[in-house]
C-alpha cells in the first residue's frame, strides 16, 4: 500500500504539473520550475529547520486554510522582502520600493490564485472532497512566528506533522517561491487507508 | 543563567529548584507562568489552543484548559495553595491579518480562553503582554520571577 508520504507527494505533483504552471504563465507571463524540496513527517519543533532561511528572518506570508469533513490543510506561501517588490511589480507593472497596501493586496490575490485555483482545486478533486478554503491571511513575521501559528491545529499527539515544501523559480523574474503545505499525518493515513 | 530550559509548543512542566530560568518562542500561543513564590514552585506551559473539545486528552500542554489543570494539579501536590498562585502571561498574538476579522483569531481566543480559566479559579494574574501582532522570545527567570520579553520587532520589556 502507498505511504502517507508518498499519498500527498502524488497528489500535489498532479496539481504542480497542470494547473499551477498555466496560473503563472497567465499571471506572470513567465515560465517556473518546481521541485518538492521536502516531504516527510517531522516534529513540529523542528519544522523551522527544513528551510535555509534563518528561522529569525522577515518574510511575506499569505496562508490559506482548507477543511473538508476529514480533511484539514494550512496552505502557505511566503518570499523574502525584495523577492516580495519584485513579484508585486510585475504584477502592479510599475516599480514597487515599498510593500504597501496595495502591494500586499496584489501579493495576496497571488496566494488565492495559486494556492486556492491551483492547489485546492487539484487537490479536491484527486481526494474526491468538498474542500473549503478560507480568504487568504497576511502576515509580514519571521519564519518561525509564521511556521508556529501555521502548525497550530495540524500537529497530532505525537507531536508530528506532515509537511510538504514545493519550491517554485519563476525562470526570467528570477522569483521564489516557497509553498509549504501541512497535513495532520492521521487524517492522510485514513484517506489512503480508505481508497 | 546556566541552566536553562525551553519548552516547545504543547509542552508544559513544574519545576521547583531544577532551573534557572524556562524559554519559549511564542505567536498566537500562550507563554504561561504559575509561579508560588513562597515555596519556590513554577509550572510553565506553552498553549497552542483554547480547549480540548475533540482534540487527544493526553496533548495536555496544548490546550489552555487541560495545561492550566495539569499544573495546578501538580502544584497543589507538591504543596501549593491556588489561592497564593501568581501567573504571567505573554503571546496571544494575531499574526495573519485578513479582510474577516473572524479567521485567524486564535490569538484572541486562546488569551480569552487563559483569562476565563485562571478568573473562574480565582488565580491572579500580576503581569501580562498580550496581543500584537508579532512573535516574542521569551524568558521567565525562576530566581526573581520576572518576565523578559523580546518581540520580534526588537522591542524588549520585563513584566
Amino acid at each position: 500500500m502507498i505511504s502517507e508520504v508518498d499519498y500527498i507527494k502524488e497528489v500535489l505533483t498532479m496539481a504542480s504539473i497542470g494547473r499551477v504552471e498555466s496560473i503563472f504563465r497567465m499571471l506572470l507571463n513567465d515560465e517556473i520550475e518546481y521541485n518538492i524540496h521536502f516531504v516527510g513527517e517531522v516534529e513540529q519543533k523542528d519544522l523551522e529547520n527544513l528551510f535555509s532561511l534563518q528561522s529569525d528572518s522577515e518574510i511575506y506570508a499569505i496562508y490559506i486554510k482548507c477543511e473538508s469533513k476529514d480533511l484539514n490543510i494550512s496552505m502557505i506561501y511566503f518570499i523574502t522582502h525584495e523577492e516580495a517588490k519584485k513579484l508585486a511589480s510585475i504584477l502592479l507593472q510599475t516599480n514597487i520600493n515599498n510593500i504597501d497596501e496595495f502591494a500586499i493586496s496584489a501579493l495576496i490575490e497571488v496566494g488565492n490564485i495559486f494556492l486556492v485555483g491551483a492547489f485546492a482545486n487539484s487537490i479536491s478533486n484527486i481526494t474526491k472532497r468538498n474542500i473549503e478554503c478560507s480568504i487568504p491571511g497576511f502576515s509580514n513575521e519571521t519564519l518561525r512566528t509564521i511556521l508556529q501559528y501555521a502548525s497550530l491545529e495540524q500537529y497530532t499527539d505525537n507531536g508530528k506533522i506532515l509537511v510538504l515544501n514545493e519550491i517554485l523559480r519563476c525562470k526570467n523574474s528570477d522569483i521564489t517561491l516557497n509553498v509549504i503545505f501541512l497535513f495532520n499525518t492521521t487524517e492522510i493515513k485514513n484517506i489512503v487507508n480508505s481508497r | 543563567m546556566k541552566n536553562v530550559r525551553n519548552i516547545v509548543m504543547g509542552e508544559y512542566i513544574v519545576t521547583d529548584n531544577e532551573y534557572d530560568a524556562i524559554t519559549t518562542f511564542v505567536g498566537s500561543c500562550i507563554a504561561l507562568y504559575i509561579y508560588d513564590q513562597k515555596r519556590r514552585i513554577t509550572g510553565a506551559a506553552h498553549i497552542a489552543l483554547p480547549t480540548c473539545k475533540n482534540g487527544n486528552k493526553s496533548e495536555k500542554g496544548k490546550y489552555a484548559d487541560l495545561a492550566i489543570e495539569s499544573i495546578l494539579e501538580i502544584m497543589e501536590k507538591k504543596g501549593s495553595n491556588i489561592k497564593e498562585l501568581n501567573i504571567k502571561l505573554a503571546g496571544g498574538a494575531q499574526i495573519f491579518t485578513s479582510s474577516s476579522s473572524e479567521l485567524f483569531n486564535i490569538g484572541r481566543n486562546n488569551i480569552n480562553a487563559v483569562k476565563n480559566i485562571l478568573n473562574d479559579k480565582g488565580i491572579r494574574i500580576v503581569a501580562e503582554d498580550l496581543g500584537g501582532n508579532y512573535g516574542r522570545h521569551i524568558t521567565f527567570n525562576l530566581n526573581t520571577f520576572e518576565l523578559i520579553i523580546k518581540s520580534t520587532k526588537g522591542v524588549m520589556k520585563t513584566i
